[in-house]
């Protein structure tokens, strides 16, 4: 019995540890966009070359890298965009795409 | 010793004992400022912000005219100024966070009730016992300042994500920092970007 609850302690404590690694860092990524979904998510080619794909929600923000506000309609495959990404590592609380062409 | 006098006694008794025992007690596990203030701390220490605004100055309204031009200056001024601590938007997202007490939320109606001469009067002279400062140096330009952001402060609930992002190119930054916003501005204007770790977002402080 001891033991069980030993092991179970272990595996608790483990999950734990990685569901909280790096906890607390907002982080900002920078790619291009390789595939658009009907909500507003995609897929991010990022600068290094490895992919990630990022969530959007309502309270996301847009904007173009000019300080002009943006849609997520102004969102398409190939756009180059910075995405700050919340903490839970896919959620985006902003993102700023290139300026609008004029 | 009358029966009812003794009950009182026996009361007060107790009450002390409790008293003792929740200080005994508190000392045992230590003070943090992790904690959110006791609704006693948090009247007590309203009480005292209130006392210690000047009284001609609580009923004194905003002498600076509102335009497009003083809002600017106010939002470029909050952000290199108060932005570390309240954040861009002033809900307290900066070091402010990390505080005891927090700092507020500006935008909500705790701060939003307050009247203009008291918003000044706290720019200005700082709340003693937390982590705002007194900003006045005692100079017309200072007022200036001060009535300014009080302007800045009522517009808080109205604040754009585009004001935000703009501030957000004017918060003190770091070295790093300052490279990491021109490599993002130079990849979104199309150039060339040397593949990077991910990093974390600037800091503000």
């Amino acid at each position: 019995m001891k033991r069980q609850i030993a092991i179970s302690l272990v595996i608790l404590f483990g999950v734990t540890t990685l569901a909280f690694a790096h906890a607390g860092e907002v982080h900002s990524y920078m790619g291009t966009i390789t595939t658009l979904q009907e909500d507003g998510s995609f897929m991010l080619e990022k600068t290094d070359g490895t992919t990630m794909h990022v969530h959007v929600t309502k309270t996301t923000t847009y904007l173009h890298a000019d300080g002009h506000a943006a849609k997520p309609s102004d969102l398409k495959v190939g756009s180059r965009v910075v995405a700050k990404i919340s903490k839970d590592g896919k959620t985006a609380l902003s993102i700023k795409m290139s300026p609008k062409k004029q | 010793m009358s029966t009812r006098a003794k009950a009182i006694l026996a009361a007060v008794a107790v009450g002390v004992l409790v008293a003792i025992s929740a200080f005994a007690s508190m000392i045992r596990r230590g003070f943090s400022a992790h904690e959110e203030p006791s609704y006693i701390e948090a009247t007590m220490a309203r009480t005292m912000r209130h006392w210690a605004v000047p009284a001609d100055l609580r009923s004194e309204v905003n002498p600076v005219r509102l335009t497009p031009e003083v809002r600017a200056e106010a939002r470029s001024h909050f952000a290199d100024h108060c932005a570390g601590c309240h954040g861009n938007d002033g809900k307290g997202g900066g070091m402010g966070r990390q505080m005891y007490p927090k700092a507020p939320d500006m935008s909500l109606p705790a701060t939003q009730s307050l009247s203009d001469g008291t918003l000044f009067s706290i720019i200005e002279n700082g709340i003693r016992l937390t982590g705002m400062p007194g900003f006045g140096a005692g100079t017309a330009e200072s007022a200036y300042g001060s009535w300014t952001l009080v302007h800045f402060i009522r517009h808080l609930p109205e604040l754009t994500p585009q004001e935000i992002a703009e501030m957000e190119t004017l918060n003190p930054k770091s070295p790093a920092e300052w490279q990491q916003m021109q490599e993002e501005q130079a990849f979104l204007a199309g150039g060339d970007e040397a593949p990077r770790a991910p990093r974390a977002a600037p800091h503000q402080h």
